[in-house]
């Protein structure tokens, strides 16, 4: 039970993973309503975010004619995405300056032009990786994002507005992979493991990444629930079908690494007909140990390892945990419902 | 000698077609609208033409700039007109022609043909106004294409002041204080070689009489920019004018200028609004009565100047922890209603007449609150007040009264005209006026143009006249200087004392 625990940690973890990357600066847009950047203009949404100052000569008026392009492109409404130009030069432009620029640009609904305290606007744009020092060498950047499925880009703002529209338009259609993606990379191990073939793997981004996974604990010289629980395994592979080793893989993790070398891990995968999409990992003690701790599969006596499978969607991030004899068809239809 | 000479024979003043040509280079407009539409891009969105002006990237002379990577190249002629290696592709191009240089113009191509810089959009104008562009092209930055107003010798201002009704001394005062000011500097080198000169229009002193005298002085583009003009209190009208006009009005006399949310940009006011005024004085009251906290009341007429004052009043006292405990409207029960309120001091905000009234029922009912009042709108009240009020009383000021030692630069002046010491106010204010104009040429370098004279106002900060605040402009700013001076009188001589040094209100 207490090997649990962390395991429960990581389904936390993976659920509270709605943490803002961009800041809640307070800003004000050119009607001057005040706004949370994040929690009123980007959460939820698909933007396109340039940075402007309007008493900018040169680049400004170009970047601000091109977001008009895709404005109209996008539609009514800019088609659901918010545009949003950030001041450069917040001290001098007041929302009533905004007003004033964004008709000269005719700058529609779901277009806003944000200015506040400079010092807070010098955070936000730090935040999003464009900070200026001399307004005048501020670098033309769009940057486009969904904040629902996290594909964030950045694009030249003097590129053609058909390469930013593309843009704006892969960023509203990416699969919302998962509000917590960026939280599966923090928090799965990505220690460098050995394949039953001997592959080095990386942990999180060879096996795990963007994949449906089930994860058990075993030892090839287990005597008790090792081989059933294997050969259970071998039945849901069966189910699985093809989708095994394409979107769905099956881990099998010793928890005695010293005596499971690879060749040993082999002849068991082979005893049981492990199929490709199918690996038993093994690697140094520390490497093994490391990732069993975090998935909750560390034990300091083997014979108490659990067995337990955990399955799970990386991308998405549902998580379940089912006892690896139970039914094999259940189990199949478990990954394959985390998998649709 | 010779050479210059020859010079002045080929070069002349713009033409009309030209004057009209470089309103739409440096604008984008055509008497006063966009003249057309700008498209970035083959697919883009057309845009007024204004927001994307030829000037804003390639310069006001035809220079070139360079910003954030991009160099819009020099549009100086004779460059046009030889061959060249284009900056984006690295080809040579051929030489422009007129024609293929309106093609460039509406369809981004050089006369190679070759795509111009994305950044560079495609106009469409009428054809008329795409001549005119040209024909300002052929002439761009020559050393005739000087700002109206201005020549190789010259620069001539202009001011709209009464110089006839009741208010005629105190135009022919200002009009006296800017020659005097402007004789100086053009003995003295002028600006870059150039002299001032002023002209002076008539405005009766009355807001139609201003509204007239300054559309005399912008008609026909005689002058580069206005000075000192003698504002009717709440009049917009002759500003609207001058920003319409794009013509810049520094110091302008007025009351209580306001910064707005978006101030006209075209006027640059020197003195505090009645607003700050009345905020200073609360935190002079509070500074001096600390730890106590003094019981404020305000007696108020009905004009704007006076709502101004209440403002700022409200305002300061909930910032500072006072209390209003009384705000009449000038009304005759009014003192004593605010005598039941047992203020310490009363706040009038009104005339000179209304000032001493209220100055006479103080003395009648004894030892009552310390009378406050304001002299830019009630100064000529202050030789009324009774005795026993007048010696407590306190009095704002929108700049410290000259003295000779801060001042040495305006009372030398005073004494080389052989100008009598009268309307002293107004001259400190139309010399501070002068001397911001005469600043502000001098920083913005030897070929003089409204825009770089508007940059260079926004700019100043701290400057010193020695007869006002410190002035200090800024993008959204035009009030030099927010604040006021308290004055008190001296019970022997009567003249005014000054009480505090200057107070910037808190914020």
């Amino acid at each position: 039970m207490k090997a649990w625990m962390p395991l429960l940690l990581l389904l936390t973890a993976l659920a509270a993973a709605e943490q803002p990357r961009i800041p809640d600066t307070i800003v004000q847009d050119q009607d001057g309503h005040q706004l949370l950047f994040y929690s009123d203009l980007v959460k939820g949404h698909t933007v396109a975010i340039n940075f402007i100052f309007t008493s900018c000569t040169t680049i400004c008026p170009v970047l601000t004619a091109n977001f008009r392009k895709v404005q109209k492109d996008l539609g009514e409404n800019a088609g659901g995405v918010r545009l949003i130009s950030i001041s450069v030069d917040p001290t001098t432009d007041t929302p009533d300056r905004l007003k004033r620029f964004a008709a000269q640009y005719q700058a529609g609904p779901g277009w806003s032009l944000v200015t506040g305290n400079k010092t807070e606007i010098d955070t936000l744009l730090g935040a999003l990786g464009v900070a200026v020092q001399n307004k005048l060498d501020h670098t033309p950047t769009v940057l486009i994002g969904n904040d629902v499925s996290g594909y964030w880009q950045r694009v030249s703002g003097l590129a053609s507005p058909a390469v930013i529209l593309r843009t704006v338009q892969d960023a509203a259609a990416s699969q919302p992979e998962s509000p917590s993606a960026a939280a599966a990379v923090k928090y799965f191990p990505n220690a460098e493991l050995l394949t039953q073939d001997g592959a080095k793997v990386h942990f999180y981004d060879d096996l795990l990444k963007g994949k449906t996974v089930l994860i058990n604990f075993m030892f090839t010289s287990c005597a008790g629930v090792c081989s059933p629980m294997t050969a259970n395994l071998a039945r849901v592979q069966k189910h699985l079908g093809e989708r095994l080793g394409r979107d769905i893989v099956i881990i099998s993790i010793t928890v005695d690494p010293v005596a499971d070398t690879p060749s040993v891990l082999k002849a068991y995968a082979d005893k049981f007909g492990a199929k490709p999409g199918w690996y038993f990992l093994t690697g140094s003690n520390a490497n093994v140990d490391g990732v069993l701790s975090k998935l909750g599969g560390y034990v300091e006596d083997k014979n108490q390892h659990s067995s337990v499978l955990i399955v799970g969607n990386v991308a998405r991030g549902g998580w379940r945990k089912i006892l690896a004899i139970g039914d094999a068809e259940a189990i199949a239809n478990v990954a394959l419902d985390l998998a649709r | 000698m010779r050479m210059l000479l020859v010079a002045a024979l080929l070069l002349s003043a713009l033409t009309l077609d030209q004057q009209h040509g470089r309103e739409i280079y440096r604008r984008g407009k055509f008497a006063g609208s966009a003249v057309g539409t700008a498209t970035i891009g083959a697919e883009g969105v057309p845009l007024p033409s204004s927001s994307f002006a030829c000037a804003t990237c390639h310069g006001i002379w035809g220079e070139g700039s360079r910003e954030s990577g991009i160099e819009p190249p020099s549009l100086v002629w004779k460059r046009l007109m030889s061959p060249a290696v284009s900056p984006v592709t690295s080809r040579r191009r051929t030489a422009y022609t007129p024609e293929t240089l309106r093609r460039a113009i509406t369809a981004g191509v050089d006369p190679s043909g070759a795509h111009l810089h994305p950044g560079m959009p495609r106009y469409s104008m009428p054809d008329e106004r795409l001549t005119e562009l040209l024909a300002y092209l052929e002439r761009l930055g020559d050393d005739d294409d000087t700002d109206p107003g201005v020549t190789a010798t010259s620069i001539r201002v202009g001011a709209a002041l009464p110089l006839s009704g009741p208010l005629e001394p105190a135009g022919r005062s200002i009009r006296e204080t800017l020659e005097q000011l402007f004789a100086d500097a053009s003995r003295n080198g002028g600006i870059y070689g150039r002299r001032i000169e002023l002209v002076v229009e008539d405005s009766g002193g009355t807001a139609a009489g201003l509204l007239e005298a300054t559309r005399r002085l912008v008609a026909g583009d005689r002058v580069f920019a206005l000075v000192s003009s003698f504002e009717t209190a709440g009049d917009m009208d002759a500003g609207r004018l001058v920003e319409t006009a794009e013509i810049p009005l520094i110091g302008p006399v007025a009351l209580s200028p306001h910064d707005k949310n978006l101030p006209n940009a075209y006027v640059f006011y020197l003195l505090p609004s009645l607003y700050d005024q009345a905020r200073a004085v609360v935190d002079f009251i509070a500074a001096k009565e600390a730890p106590r906290h003094p019981r404020l009341a305000v007696i108020y007429a009905g004009t704007a100047l006076d709502q101004d004052v209440v403002d700022g009043l409200r305002s300061q006292a909930a910032r500072d922890g006072l209390e209003i405990v009384s705000e009449q409207s000038d009304v005759p029960s009014a003192v004593t209603t605010v005598l039941a309120r047992q203020a310490n001091y009363l706040v009038f905000a009104g005339d000179g007449a209304g000032l001493a009234r209220v100055g006479r029922e103080l003395d009648q009912a004894g030892n009552g609150p310390v009378l406050v009042g304001f002299i830019s709108t009630a100064q000529s009240g202050v030789g009324q007040l009774p005795p026993s009020v007048a010696a407590r009383a306190l009095f704002a000021a929108p700049a410290l009264p000259p003295d000779t030692r801060q001042a040495s630069a305006f009372f030398s002046l005073l004494q080389a005209g052989h100008s009598p010491r009268t309307y002293l106010g107004l001259r400190t204010s139309a010399f501070a006026a002068g001397s911001v104009l005469l600043q502000a040429l001098r920083s913005s370098g030897s070929r003089p143009n409204r825009d770089s004279l508007v940059g260079t106002l926004e700019r100043l900060q701290h400057f010193e006249t020695g007869v006002t605040a410190p002035l200090t402009f800024g993008p959204n700013r035009r009030v030099g200087s927010a604040g006021a001076v308290v004055l008190a009188l001296d019970p022997a001589s009567h003249d005014f004392v000054v009480v505090s040094g200057w107070i910037a209100p808190k914020n």
